[in-house]
């Protein structure tokens, strides 16, 4: 029997979360204690007061001004969007940066692609057919279901082959399959 | 192995072909590979437990183990933080080893027996004559028995056609081009790819045989499963997707010469007197991955083969001579990905079929050549990669309120609905990889980070910016693939505008005719060879950069036993 996952959208982040908690190892990352994700919301935090800032020649706001979200997820999703565009132009204080971000520009920069990456692979891949067991690590993560994003792209999932030979266009090269003709 | 003749730093597209062929002619070879081994008994739970220190014999190579690893899942295989195909330890509960840069990146490099050939698309063209000769300090006619030989080990054979081939042969006629049957291409032209995968399996059409008893016989099933590593063959040295692990690797334990220490980083080379012009190496001073235990190890020559970063890294961290071309130069073929969604009525009549389904056949199947500028090749893959390549990495904005260029095509980063329209056409896509002919610029290139350092040394750090003329030739190799989707009867085309940090085929950091010589070694020293895509004078005119760096390992093998050993 096939299970179809239940629509499961709402735990990409989980996935981002996730994998960006282990991207760096603890020497970088300023130890355990801080995990590069916590950091990235603040770094997103940081650069929504940037903006929400801009053209104003004072301005009030702080990353505690909004103390259950952050200042990033109370702006509208085209905000937040032009928010992550302000990283990528590093329009913001590089000095000011929360580790491991501070005077980075290169992972600064790059915290688009890989927020968006890391979103679109979560939402494509076989990692929402994991299930109960998405978190775990990967040698222990079973498919309990039929992944989410493979519903939606009407994928067949892993193949042991398909039939779909069409021909060939040239032959064996070593048996005058017409090269250096 | 104690008292090695040589010792090889890297078990991947480079370093398992110097090994294979050096054991051939009776040498005895070590070799360090800094990542796991998949499909060797000695390690039946490679990401979990240390295992086995070495292993020499290829009874030790498991089928059942490496298809139950390779398990064709894209984020367990191909996640570059924590799938088996990383750059990074075998303990998949550590982080992956860092590089940096000073811009937006995506490295993709994999650590482990096969190193990147685990997760290659196999395609095998050599490369063009015109990038060749007059350039590099050896010339294309010195390189053919080399490729041939390479061809025949590995093997190499033209791509089969299934539909996503079919429709990009289609619309590249209709644009004008012509069929290029041949493997030394001088003129502009189209042509299956030249694959190191086994021929398709003389049963696929017999629906007597099932698809999975397929899978365990000799043969390519079209299964498209190339970027995930392919799991398919009898035994492992019959898989059929070419990746070392599964052709040089298995030869060259054949020979009773060889062995192979995983989960080591080689993290210094040694010389012999620190003061002197001329050196000598002397060894190598290793470090275990799961038990961080060093070591030193002597041996008459070593061949540093750890890829474009890593090699030029080694050599920063063992403080050997000063050259100002260590490190620089590096290409990256300035790569851009372009893809057109077809509707369901053009495709009827085009192919007999309403879908392309890009998961089916060779990842990459069919390429034109274009030399002078580059060359094009269609990639099919999986939803997870194909949204992330196609959609997730643009250089530009978000197209939500970007206007568009066109009614068909567009460039930019995709999200919300837009995306979702995108994926829901998915079996209706075909996607084309744009390889230019990157310029070797000394500006580009691997240093050491001045502050940060992990358990082997100070980190790499990278730069690279396309240089004008690379631009320009990007520009036109993609004004070529959007004219062939549009002949094809793409309805919609994106064009992702890749960043210039996407390192997928990394070359020319240690290039001949400045850190080695003509026959790969270092001139500064002696004794010390270099068997990667690092030692590419160039990116080769815009072509996949494995099999010259086989044909020059085959090559660089001859030389050292000439020089050393007869
Ligand atoms: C998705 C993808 C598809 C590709 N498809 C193709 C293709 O179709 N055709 C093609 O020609 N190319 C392709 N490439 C590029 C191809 O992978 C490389 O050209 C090829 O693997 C380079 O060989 P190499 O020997 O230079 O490096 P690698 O294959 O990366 O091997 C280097 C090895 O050295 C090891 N190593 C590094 N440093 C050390 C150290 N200090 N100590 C011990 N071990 C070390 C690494 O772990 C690794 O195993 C592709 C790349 C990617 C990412």
């Amino acid at each position: 029997m096939i299970l179809y996952a239940s629509p499961m959208g709402g735990v990409i982040y989980e996935y981002v979360i996730a994998v960006l908690d282990q991207t760096l190892p603890s020497s970088i990352n300023h130890g355990d204690t801080i995990p590069f994700s916590k950091q990235t919301a603040k770094l997103l935090d940081m650069a929504a007061i940037q903006l929400i800032c801009r053209g104003k020649t004072e301005c009030l706001y702080h990353t505690w001004t909004f103390p259950r979200k952050g200042a990033f997820a109370n702006l509208k999703r085209g905000e937040r969007q032009k928010v992550v565009d302000l990283l990528e132009r590093l329009e913001v204080p590089l000095e000011s940066l929360p580790e491991p971000f501070t005077n980075n520009p290169g992972l600064t920069q790059s915290m688009k692609n890989t927020l968006t990456q890391l979103t679109l692979l979560g939402y494509y891949s076989e990692w929402t057919g994991y299930g109960s067991t998405r978190l775990k690590g990967p040698d222990v993560r079973r498919i309990e279901f039929f992944p989410m994003g493979w519903l939606q792209t009407n994928y067949p999932g892993p193949a042991f082959g398909y039939r779909n030979l069409r021909g060939f266009l040239l032959g064996d090269p070593y048996k005058g399959g017409g090269h250096d003709v | 192995m104690s008292n090695p003749d040589v010792i090889v730093i890297g078990a991947g597209g480079g370093g398992a072909v110097i090994a294979k062929e050096l054991g051939e002619k009776g040498i005895k070879v070590l070799i360090i590979e800094a990542g796991p081994w998949y499909g060797n008994k000695k390690w039946p739970n490679p990401n979990l437990y240390s295992g086995a220190k070495e292993s020499s014999d290829s009874n030790d190579l498991d089928i059942p183990l490496y298809r139950s690893l390779m398990n064709k899942y894209e984020d367990n295989m191909n996640n570059l933080v924590t799938g088996r195909f990383r750059w990074g330890p075998a303990n998949r509960d550590r982080a992956p080893w860092v590089r940096f840069t000073p811009q937006k990146q995506i490295i993709w490099q994999s650590a482990g027996v096969g190193g990147s050939t685990q997760h290659y698309t196999a395609n095998s063209p050599r490369a063009y004559p015109l990038a060749i000769d007059q350039l590099w300090p050896l010339s294309y006619r010195e390189l053919i028995p080399y490729y041939e030989k390479v061809e025949a080990t590995l093997p190499v054979h033209f791509a089969p056609t299934t539909a996503k081939e079919e429709l990009f042969y289609f619309g590249a006629k209709r644009a004008g081009w012509r069929l290029n049957p041949t493997l030394n291409v001088t003129s502009p032209g189209f042509r299956p790819q030249p694959n190191a995968i086994l021929p398709v399996n003389k049963n696929l059409t017999n629906v007597n045989v099932s698809l999975e008893q397929l899978s365990w016989m000799e043969g390519c099933t079209l299964c498209g499963h190339c970027i995930n590593g392919c799991p398919h063959g009898p035994t492992v040295d019959r898989v059929a997707k070419r990746s070392t692990t599964v052709s040089y690797i298995p030869l060259a334990l054949n020979t009773g010469n060889v062995t192979i220490r995983p989960n080591t980083f080689t993290i210094k080379i040694l010389t012999d007197s620190l003061h002197s012009q001329e050196r000598h190496v002397t060894g190598v001073r290793i470090k275990d991955t799961w038990t961080g235990e060093e070591e030193e190890l002597t041996a008459k020559v070593v061949v540093l083969a750890g890829g474009s970063i890593e090699s030029p890294r080694l050599w920063l961290n063992s403080n050997l001579p000063q050259n100002s071309w260590v490190g620089k130069g590096l290409t990256n073929h300035y790569m851009e990905w372009v893809t057109g969604i077809f509707n369901e009525r053009d495709l009827i009549s085009i192919l007999g079929e309403p879908d392309i389904n890009p998961f089916v056949g060779h990842t990459c199947g069919a390429r034109l050549d274009f030399p002078g500028l580059g060359s094009l090749q269609t990639a099919g893959m999986s939803p997870g990669l194909t949204a992330s390549l196609s959609y997730g990495i643009s250089q530009f904005r978000w197209s939500i309120y970007q206007k568009e260029k066109s009614k068909w095509e567009f460039h930019n980063q995709i999200v919300g609905s837009k995306l979702s329209d995108l994926m829901i056409n998915y079996r209706k896509t075909l996607s084309v990889l744009i390889l230019t002919d990157d310029e070797a610029d000394q500006k580009n290139g691997v240093k050491l980070h001045p502050m940060i350092s992990d358990e082997h040394g100070p980190v790499p750090l990278l730069s690279y910016t396309p240089t004008k003329n690379s631009i320009k030739k990007r520009k036109e190799l993609m004004k070529m693939a959007i004219h062939i989707l549009h002949k094809a009867g793409a309805k919609q085309i994106i064009s992702s505008y890749w960043p210039a940090g996407i390192m997928i085929h990394l070359e020319s950091t240690m290039r001949m005719g400045f850190v080695v010589d003509a026959n790969c070694e270092a001139y500064q020293v002696k004794k010390l060879f270099i068997s990667d895509n690092s030692v590419h004078y160039n990116s080769l005119g815009g072509v996949n950069p494995t099999l010259t760096t086989q044909a020059l390992a085959t090559r660089t093998a001859e030389k050292l036993f000439e020089k050393y050993f007869n």
